[in-house]
C-alpha cells in the first residue's frame, strides 16, 4: 500500500479536516481508506455561499445551485460513518434570495450524535423545524438563527429532551406560551447553563429554570410581561432598546452580574427591578428613557441594600447633573468601590431639579452659564444645610433625606467618567456634585470613548 | 551545534542504528522525548525504533532551526528591552520561508515526516506537514490526487461506478 493511504485514520482525518468539505469529498473515489476517513471527519461545515459563483442575481440559477447544495448536504450526511460528529454548521443565507429550503436534513444530523449544531437561514417565509434535533442526547450546544421577512418562525417541538444541552442560542424566532416552549425547555434540559435570545419575539410569561447560569435577552420584542425565575443565575443581560415591556425578576439569589437596558413601558412601571438585583457585585444600567430612570430613582431608595455591590456602571447618562440615582446607590451600597458613568452624545432627559424650564431647547446638551451657576448655588445650599421649606418640598425626592444619608459616605475608590467628546462643563458639574456626596474619592478618571 | 559545553547532550538512535547527538533543548522540541526526560532525568540515550535515520535527521534539522529562531528572538528582546515589531515580523517571515523550503520534499518523505512528527509529537512540524498534504489535495480530481500521492486504486471499476452512482452530488461540477 502507498504511504499516504497507510497513515493512521486519525492523520488522514486531520488532513481532510483542513480542506473544505466540498474539496474533501473528491477523496471518496481515491481509495477505500480515504473514503472511510472522510466519513468520519469531526467537523462538517456547509455554506451555500460556496456553491454560488461571484454575484448571481438570477433566482432560477440560484435555485439550481441550491438544489445541488441540498443534495450535497444530504449526500454527505447519508455517507457519514459512525464516529460522533463534533460540529455541524449549515449556513443558507444569500441576500435577496428567497426559497423554501427543507430542513429535513436536521433529522439526519440529529442521528449522527452531534455535539454542536448551528443553523443559519435567512428567508422570506417562516420555516418548519423538524422535531428530532430537540431530542438529541449528545447535543451540547444548539444555535438556531432563522431570520424571516414576513412571518416569524415559531419554535414548537412536540417535546424537548436534550439531557446534555448546555448552551442554547436562538435568533429571529418566536417563543410562545401556547406551545409551552419554556416549560418544555426547563424540564427537558437539565444541564442548560446558557440561554441567549436575540431578536426573538417573546410571547412568554415566564423563563424559569433551576440550572440556568447565564441569560442574555438582546433586542427582543416582548409581547407580555415576563417573570424570570432562575435561582442559579449568575449573569443576566437584558439589552433591548425599545419594544420591551418589562421583566419581573424572582429568585435571583446567585446573581453576580447584571446589565439592564430597557425602554420601560409606563404600564409596567410597577415592577420592582432593583430589589431583585440586590445580590449582584457588578451592575450596569443603561438609561435610555425617563420612565426607566425615574423608576430606578424611586426603587433605589426603597430596595434592600446592595451589600455585595463593588462596581456600578451607568450607561447613556443623559448629560444631566441630577445624580439622584447615583446618590441612592452611594447610600445603599456600603461596599461600592468603582463608579463609572458613560455620558451620551445627545441629551436624553431634561435636567430636572436644576436650571430653568427652557433647557429642553438646549439641543447641544451643554449646560449654559446660567445653569452652571444654578448648579453651584444649589450645591452651596446643600452643603451649607440652609435649605428653605420651598426647596425641601420641591424635588421628587427630599433633598434633606438625600443629604442626610449621603454625607455618611466616607470613601469611594474610583470614579470614571467616560465621554464621547469634550464636555468639561458637564463633567466638572458631575464631579462637584459627587464630591458633595462622598468625602474621599481616591481617584477620578476622565476618559473619552 | 552545542554553544556551551555545560549544555546536556542527548543521543537519539534511529531505527537503522544511526546515532544523533543533540542538545537537550533541541530534543525537548519533541514532546514525546520531553516527557521521557521528565520521567527519568538521567536518560541520555534514546532509541527511536519508529524513525529511520534520514527522517530523524530532518526532524532534528527542523527542531534546531526553530530553537535557534526562538533563541535569537529572545536574545533580541533581552538586548533592547523589547523586540521591535518589524524585526519580529521579519524573523517570522524568514522562518516561514525556511519552513516552505523545508517542505520541498517528495510525497513519500512527506508522509514519513507526518508519521514521525506524530510519533515524536512535534506539533509545529505536524501542522506544517499536514497542511502541506492538504494543499496537495486541494482543487484536484480523484485521479489527480491518486497520481500526486502515487496511490494505488484499490477500488474495482464496479466499486468506483457504484460510488459514482451513489454520490453524484459529490462529483458534479457546480458551474
Amino acid at each position: 500500500m502507498d504511504r499516504i493511504s497507510s497513515l493512521p485514520e486519525e492523520l488522514l482525518i486531520h488532513i481532510l479536516s483542513i480542506l473544505s468539505i466540498k474539496e474533501a469529498v473528491q477523496t471518496y473515489l481515491v481509495s477505500k481508506s480515504w473514503k472511510g476517513a472522510l466519513a468520519n471527519v469531526p467537523v462538517l461545515k456547509f455554506n451555500f455561499d460556496d456553491w454560488v459563483d461571484a454575484i448571481v442575481e438570477d433566482d432560477a440559477i440560484l435555485k439550481e445551485c441550491e438544489d445541488k447544495f441540498e443534495k450535497f448536504v444530504n449526500g454527505v450526511l447519508k455517507n457519514r460513518g459512525c464516529e460522533p460528529l463534533q460540529q455541524f454548521e449549515y449556513i443558507n443565507s444569500i441576500e435577496d434570495y428567497h426559497s423554501e429550503p427543507a430542513l429535513k436534513f436536521l433529522d439526519d444530523v440529529a442521528l449522527l450524535k452531534p455535539q454542536v449544531v448551528s443553523v443559519k437561514i435567512c428567508r422570506l417565509n417562516k420555516l418548519d423545524l423538524p422535531d428530532l434535533i430537540f431530542s438529541c442526547k449528545s447535543l451540547q450546544k444548539l444555535e438556531l438563527t432563522l431570520y424571516t421577512d414576513e412571518e416569524v418562525t415559531t419554535i414548537r417541538p412536540k417535546s424537548i429532551h436534550l439531557p446534555s444541552l448546555q448552551n442554547l442560542v436562538l435568533r429571529g424566532v418566536e417563543l410562545s406560551d401556547d406551545d409551552n416552549f419554556m416549560q418544555k425547555l426547563s424540564s427537558g434540559c437539565p444541564a442548560l447553563e446558557t440561554l441567549y435570545l436575540e431578536t426573538c419575539v417573546l410571547d412568554i410569561s415566564e423563563i424559569s429554570s433551576n440550572v440556568l447560569k447565564r441569560l442574555v435577552i438582546y433586542e427582543c420584542d416582548q409581547l407580555k410581561q415576563s417573570r424570570i425565575s432562575c435561582p442559579c443565575l449568575v449573569s443576566l443581560i437584558i439589552d433591548s432598546y425599545g419594544k420591551m415591556g418589562s421583566f419581573e425578576l424572582k429568585n435571583m439569589a446567585s446573581l453576580e452580574y447584571a446589565s439592564i437596558s430597557i425602554n420601560l413601558d409606563k404600564n409596567h412601571s410597577d415592577v420592582n427591578l432593583l430589589s431583585s438585583l440586590s445580590n449582584v457585585s457588578q451592575l450596569r444600567l443603561d438609561i435610555w428613557d425617563d420612565v426607566f430612570k425615574e423608576k430606578l430613582e424611586e426603587d433605589v431608595l426603597n430596595c434592600r441594600p446592595f451589600s455585595k455591590l463593588k462596581s456600578l456602571e451607568i450607561g447613556h447618562w443623559g448629560l444631566s447633573d441630577n445624580i439622584d440615582l447615583v446618590a441612592g446607590f452611594l447610600k445603599n451600597s456600603p461596599n461600592l468601590e468603582e463608579l463609572s458613568l458613560y455620558l451620551c452624545e445627545e441629551i436624553s432627559s431634561p435636567l430636572n431639579n436644576f436650571g430653568s424650564s427652557n433647557e429642553e431647547d438646549d439641543s447641544n446638551g451643554e449646560l449654559s452659564e446660567q445653569e452652571l451657576i444654578d448648579v453651584e448655588l444649589s450645591e452651596q445650599e446643600l452643603t451649607d444645610g440652609e435649605l428653605s421649606e420651598q426647596e425641601l418640598t420641591d424635588g421628587e425626592l427630599s433633598e434633606q433625606e438625600l443629604t442626610d444619608g449621603l454625607l455618611q459616605r466616607e470613601y469611594l475608590k474610583s470614579v470614571r467618567i467616560i465621554q464621547p467628546k469634550q464636555q468639561d462643563v458637564v463633567v466638572d458639574g458631575l464631579i462637584k456634585k459627587l464630591q458633595t456626596l462622598v468625602k474621599t474619592i481616591e481617584e477620578i478618571i476622565i476618559s473619552s470613548w | 551545534m552545542a554553544r556551551s559545553s555545560t549544555e546536556n547532550m542527548i543521543t537519539l538512535m534511529s531505527s537503522d542504528g544511526e546515532e544523533f547527538m543533540v542538545t537537550e533543548k533541541v530534543a525537548r522540541e519533541c514532546t514525546t522525548i520531553r516527557n521521557m526526560l521528565e520521567d527519568d532525568c538521567v536518560i541520555t540515550n534514546i532509541p527511536l525504533p519508529n524513525v529511520t535515520s534520514d527522517i530523524l535527521s530532518m526532524v532534528i534539522e527542523y527542531c534546531m532551526e526553530h530553537v535557534a529562531a526562538a533563541e535569537k528572538a529572545a536574545a533580541e528582546t533581552a538586548e533592547k528591552g523589547s523586540s521591535s515589531a518589524p524585526a519580529a515580523a521579519k524573523a517570522n517571515k524568514d522562518l516561514e520561508e525556511w519552513d516552505k523550503a523545508f517542505m520541498n520534499v517528495d510525497v513519500y518523505t512527506l508522509c514519513d515526516l507526518i508519521l514521525a512528527a506524530n510519533y515524536l509529537n512535534v506539533s509545529g512540524l505536524l501542522d506544517l506537514t499536514i497542511q502541506t498534504a492538504a494543499n496537495l489535495i486541494k482543487g484536484k480530481s480523484p485521479e489527480q490526487i491518486r497520481k500526486t500521492f502515487h496511490i494505488q486504486n484499490d477500488l474495482s471499476l464496479e466499486e468506483e461506478e457504484k460510488i459514482r452512482s451513489q454520490t453524484p452530488w459529490a462529483f458534479e461540477k457546480s458551474e
